[in-house]
């Protein structure tokens, strides 16, 4: 039955590795709606009521993202979504995020660094959204 | 002519300057005074020689404890007050001034040669200030010089005959003449001491300048590599997503060619992504921000990269073991930066080892400094690589015919996440048999 289907909304800039992520989920039974940016991809979290969102960090600000993180977990409504951080911040700015460490500073649950192997993606969210 | 105000106060007036000039005119004081009292020993020796002994003996006596006050003073101000530093070198040059001129009139005023010396201090001047200033401790020579013979033309003062029965104070028009050559002689050199000192400050100043310039062009070349290799990434890495997908997820969907060829492509990929992660790291120390340096356990950095590189080590049959002491190896140092130095060298220990090889870390906590050393028993290094093999992208012809995989950037990071904590890289190494790296740390970081 459909709507026992879970889903993830992933907010992402780039389409191409959008669809990439969608077919991953998709093919162990998730449903995926997506958002190229945050204003929208914060209608959908209202209006769908996701199980998990997958954040990318940097699209067109550079801590685009980690605002978004703080935004959901300040509307009662949709606090208790599990966030996963997508980055490719790690290499670039040589500070690492451990999910461990970090997540008294950060409000989410995990972080996956990019390029996503299609296996971690798919444990990453089974961890916290049973299909 | 225009005098240009500006960056003369770079290399010349601060404070550490300034210290080393008053320091060096003490020193040479010193210098001068051993040079008198030999002078004094001579001319009182010489019976054909006319000076007066005892007060140049007086003088000399004072201008000891003149220059044991000079570095009192020195201490003092360096203490207290600083900005004084500069008034303490006018204070003793109008006092050597002053002494010279008492000199000359014990060593017979007009026939004295001792006026040579002015010449000394006039150089100094100029050599030390910038700006006109040279020109007062000119005049304020003239002066002195002036009143000396006019107080004992005049017969003011008592004029010592320097010459046996020569008193050329009595020819007026010689008198005039030799003071003539004398102002000529002084303002001439000021400007000539001044003309070579200007010129070589606006060239340290070009020099100063120019440095800086490199430094920003430096800065906008590493900030260009570190956006562009981000900027590349981020593509790069979508390639690999779309690739592992039609690999893992859509296997049953394409036939084994269409695997085969996506797992090639991927290979590539993640090459390319491990070269653009390497090039990122060569750029991360010159734009972290300072300050990140915490004292850490090199224990627990050494265990971590044991585990971690574990895995690796052990599906290519090769042993990977740690020597470690038994107490805390405390280093105040980024620990993201030395994790990655150990991981590069084991990485390397690993992939140049031949199977049933062995890779060994050894932490030593010297008297004076912290060593750690990545010992492998792999294919080795020439001679003639070893120095080669720090430069950015260089691999050995042995590395390339090994693992195609490996940017010839890693050691490059190394060294410079080495060299940014004080400290430096050694190798040796024989070809067949095995290379030790070896990273020390010296204990007191200066920073």
């Amino acid at each position: 039955m459909a709507d026992n289907k879970k889903k993830i909304l992933i907010i992402d800039d780039d389409i191409d590795l959008v669809e990439a992520m969608r077919v991953t989920l998709e093919s162990v039974g998730y449903i995926v709606i997506d958002a190229q940016e945050g204003t929208r991809g914060m209608e959908k979290l209202r209006q769908e009521k996701p199980d998990l969102v997958l954040l990318d960090v940097m699209m067109a600000h550079l801590d685009e993202g980690f605002q978004l993180a703080y935004q959901i977990r300040s509307e009662e409504a949709i606090k208790d979504t599990p966030v996963v951080i997508l980055t490719a911040v790690g290499n670039q700015t040589g500070f690492t995020f451990d999910p461990h460490k970090d997540e008294d500073f950060l409000p989410v649950q995990a972080f996956l660094e990019k390029p996503v192997s299609p296996r971690d993606l798919i444990d990453t969210v089974r961890e916290y959204v049973r299909a | 002519m225009s005098q240009s105000r500006t960056p003369f106060t770079l290399p010349f007036f601060t404070a550490a300057a300034l210290r080393r000039r008053v320091t060096w005119l003490i020193r040479i004081r010193w210098l001068a005074i051993v040079v008198f009292g030999i002078g004094i020993a001579l001319g009182c020796y010489f019976p054909a020689i006319h000076v007066q002994c005892k007060a140049l003996v007086l003088i000399l006596i004072g201008l000891v404890l003149v220059n044991a006050i000079y570095i009192l003073l020195r201490d003092y101000v360096i203490r207290q007050h600083k900005d004084y530093l500069i008034n303490l070198i006018v204070i003793q040059m109008v006092g050597d001034l002053l002494i010279l001129t008492v000199l000359i009139h014990f060593t017979g005023g007009i026939e004295s040669p001792l006026y040579f010396f002015y010449l000394f201090h006039i150089i100094t001047a100029a050599v030390i200030f910038p700006g006109t200033r040279p020109y007062g401790f000119a005049g304020l020579a003239v002066i002195l010089y002036t009143t000396l013979l006019g107080t004992e033309w005049l017969g003011v003062l008592p004029h010592f005959n320097f010459y046996e029965g020569v008193d050329i104070t009595r020819y007026t028009e010689i008198v005039v003449f030799t003071w003539l050559i004398f102002l000529m002689t002084i303002f001439l050199s000021t400007y000539l001491a001044k003309n070579v000192t200007d010129r070589y400050r606006r060239v340290r100043t070009r020099l100063e300048f120019t440095n800086r310039r490199l430094q920003e062009l430096n800065r906008a070349k590493t900030n260009f590599l570190r956006v562009s290799s981000h900027e590349l990434k981020a593509p790069i890495s979508t390639i690999q997503s779309t690739l592992a997908v039609i690999h893992d997820i859509l296997h049953d969907q394409v036939d084994d060619r269409v695997l085969d060829m996506a797992a090639r492509s991927m290979k590539k990929t993640e090459e390319m992504i491990a070269l653009l992660n390497d090039l990122s790291d060569l750029t991360y120390g010159d734009l972290r921000r300072a300050g990140e340096f915490v004292e850490t356990d090199l224990r627990e950095l050494v265990q971590e990269v044991l585990q971690d590189e574990k895995i690796t080590a052990s599906a290519h049959h090769i042993t990977l073991d740690a020597e470690m002491p038994k107490s805390p190896v405390k280093l105040v140092c980024d620990p993201d930066a030395i994790r990655k130095v150990l991981r590069n060298l084991v990485t390397n220990g690993v992939r140049y080892t031949p199977e049933s090889g062995s890779v060994l870390i050894r932490l030593m906590d010297a008297s004076d400094e912290i060593l750690l050393e990545v010992r492998d028993t792999g294919i080795g290094i020439a001679a003639s690589d070893l120095k080669k093999i720090f430069h950015e992208f260089y691999r050995t012809p042995q590395a390339k015919s090994v693992s195609s995989a490996g940017s010839g950037l890693g050691l490059a990071i190394v060294e410079r996440l080495v060299d940014e904590h004080g400290g430096y890289v050694t190798v040796e190494s024989i070809v067949d048999q095995g290379s030790t790296f070896q990273v020390h740390f010296p204990k007191e970081i200066v920073p």
